[in-house]
């Protein structure tokens, strides 16, 4: 192969494009769907849920979350997210990227 | 990444699109589907690139890609191209699984022998909806399943059983069965995190084959048995041995068996649906005589291809006395015609 073609990589990639987008923006779509996913990766690693609970269409994202920054989301306040909360997952991210590739 | 490489990507774009533009389709929903992917291509067409930036750049080369991988299934999918009989018993197993009518199985025909796999890609790719709907206010209401076959394979029914299996891996990632068992499993402290990614695979394919097996008994065992013969395992896949000997457990009925259990669980937590036997032992009277098989509802549809290994294995005298490659063609034939009787009628009294 050319280059290190991963979907999972893309998907990220994507994810982090849009906490730019509420970073610089505020833009309230992509920061709905980060609300979910950050509720509920709170949830899990609180163990307040288990992952049975957690719905399939966001399940990739949470599991990578939950798994690798236990600690911090389970300290998070989800219902009062602010911009520097945004920027620590966004680094979370960035550095998942690592590890997947 | 400049404008100029993002133009050069859209013009190779462009003639594949106008490519498509002739494909024509059993299912109409596919017909939407292309139109939606025009669309966008011509909302993408008429921006301008130079007041973009170099993220905005990427997020555009990602979309362009999309529409490249949409169109590669699509164009397998057509009318002449697309395995339609198989394509049809797979709907059939979907709308059980999943009743809302929001996905179309599209096929991609693979150069490589033995090449079949369910490729993700477009209908778990979640974020570049929403970047499609949130950038051009454009919505799917369908996505592709796509599941690859080998070239030379379209219309061998009996080798066509792998994508009952490829299904299986839609229904998996789709609920999560199998990545859910893992991170429960490591929260447990039964799973190491650092093996997560090997434990998830292995269960998949565990989940798969026994997916399959639910509507077409052991027929995939004596595929695998044999393209896979005494595989030891790898990262990505259990052994075979371990992989056959699994789903004789699960049509033996031992649901005690640990990974069974669990793949159980959690399948029926997730979907409400249990894995059960889905399938019935037909018998091959008609096979013998070489005719097709009235196929009397969905259970003996997917039993057919059953019944079709069946025959293949033990054959009648009369069928063997034609030789192997003679025979060969008059079992799928036999299986090709038993499923689209069954379409024919079934189409009529909807």
């Amino acid at each position: 192969m050319l280059y290190a073609k991963n979907s999972k990589i893309d998907n990220l990639e994507i994810y982090i494009s849009f906490l730019n987008e509420i970073i610089k923006s505020d833009n309230v779509v992509y920061k709905g769907i980060f609300s979910a996913i950050i509720k509920t990766t709170h949830q899990v690693s609180k163990g307040d849920i288990n992952y049975s609970s957690v719905p399939s269409e966001i399940f990739d994202l949470v599991s990578i979350l939950s798994l690798n920054h236990k600690d911090y989301f389970s300290k998070i306040n989800p219902d009062d997210l602010k911009k520097v909360e945004f920027e620590a997952i966004k680094e979370f991210l960035e550095k998942d990227l690592f590890e997947i590739a | 990444m400049d404008q100029r490489d993002i133009q050069r990507h859209l013009a190779q774009l462009s003639k594949c699109i106008k490519k498509s533009t002739v494909n024509r389709y059993s299912d109409t929903r596919k017909d939407g589907y292309q139109k939606k992917l025009n669309e966008l291509y011509d909302l993408i067409s008429k921006e301008d690139f130079s007041k973009l930036t170099p993220p905005e750049i990427a997020n555009r080369k990602t979309i362009i890609d999309f529409i490249f991988h949409n169109i590669q299934f699509l164009d397998n999918s057509t009318l002449t191209i697309s395995p339609f009989e198989i394509v049809y018993c797979l709907e059939r197993v979907l709308e059980e699984w999943i009743p809302n009518d929001k996905f179309i199985v599209a096929t991609s025909l693979s150069n490589n022998l033995n090449d079949f796999y369910f490729d993700g890609n477009l209908t778990f790719n979640t974020p570049i909806y929403d970047l499609i709907k949130n950038d051009y206010k454009i919505e799917f209401e369908f996505k592709l399943i796509q599941i690859s076959l080998p070239r030379f394979f379209v219309h061998d029914y009996l080798a066509n059983v792998a994508l009952y299996h490829e299904l299986g891996h839609f229904i998996d990632s789709y609920f999560a069965i199998s990545k859910t068992i893992v991170n429960n499993q490591i929260v447990a402290t039964k799973i190491d995190p650092k093996f997560r990614s090997i434990a998830v695979s292995h269960h998949m394919e565990y989940f798969a084959d026994i997916f399959a097996a639910q509507y077409i008994g052991n027929s995939l065992n004596h595929f695998i048995n044999y393209i896979a013969y005494n595989l030891p395992a790898s990262t990505s896949h259990p052994a075979t041995d371990k992989r056959l000997k699994m789903v004789d457990e699960f049509l033996k009925g031992n649901f005690a068996e640990p990974t069974i259990a669990l793949l159980k669980g959690e399948t029926l937590n997730r979907t409400k649906l249990d894995l059960i036997k889905r399938h019935t032992d037909l018998k091959t009277t008609d096979f013998e005589n070489l005719i097709p098989m009235e196929i009397a509802n969905l259970t003996e549809l997917h039993s057919v291809f059953l019944a079709g290994w069946n025959f293949w294995k033990s054959p009648s005298k009369v069928i063997d006395s034609f030789g192997i490659d003679k025979s060969y063609k008059i079992i799928n034939n036999l299986l090709e015609k038993s499923i689209s009787n069954f379409i024919v009628l079934d189409s009529w009294e909807k």
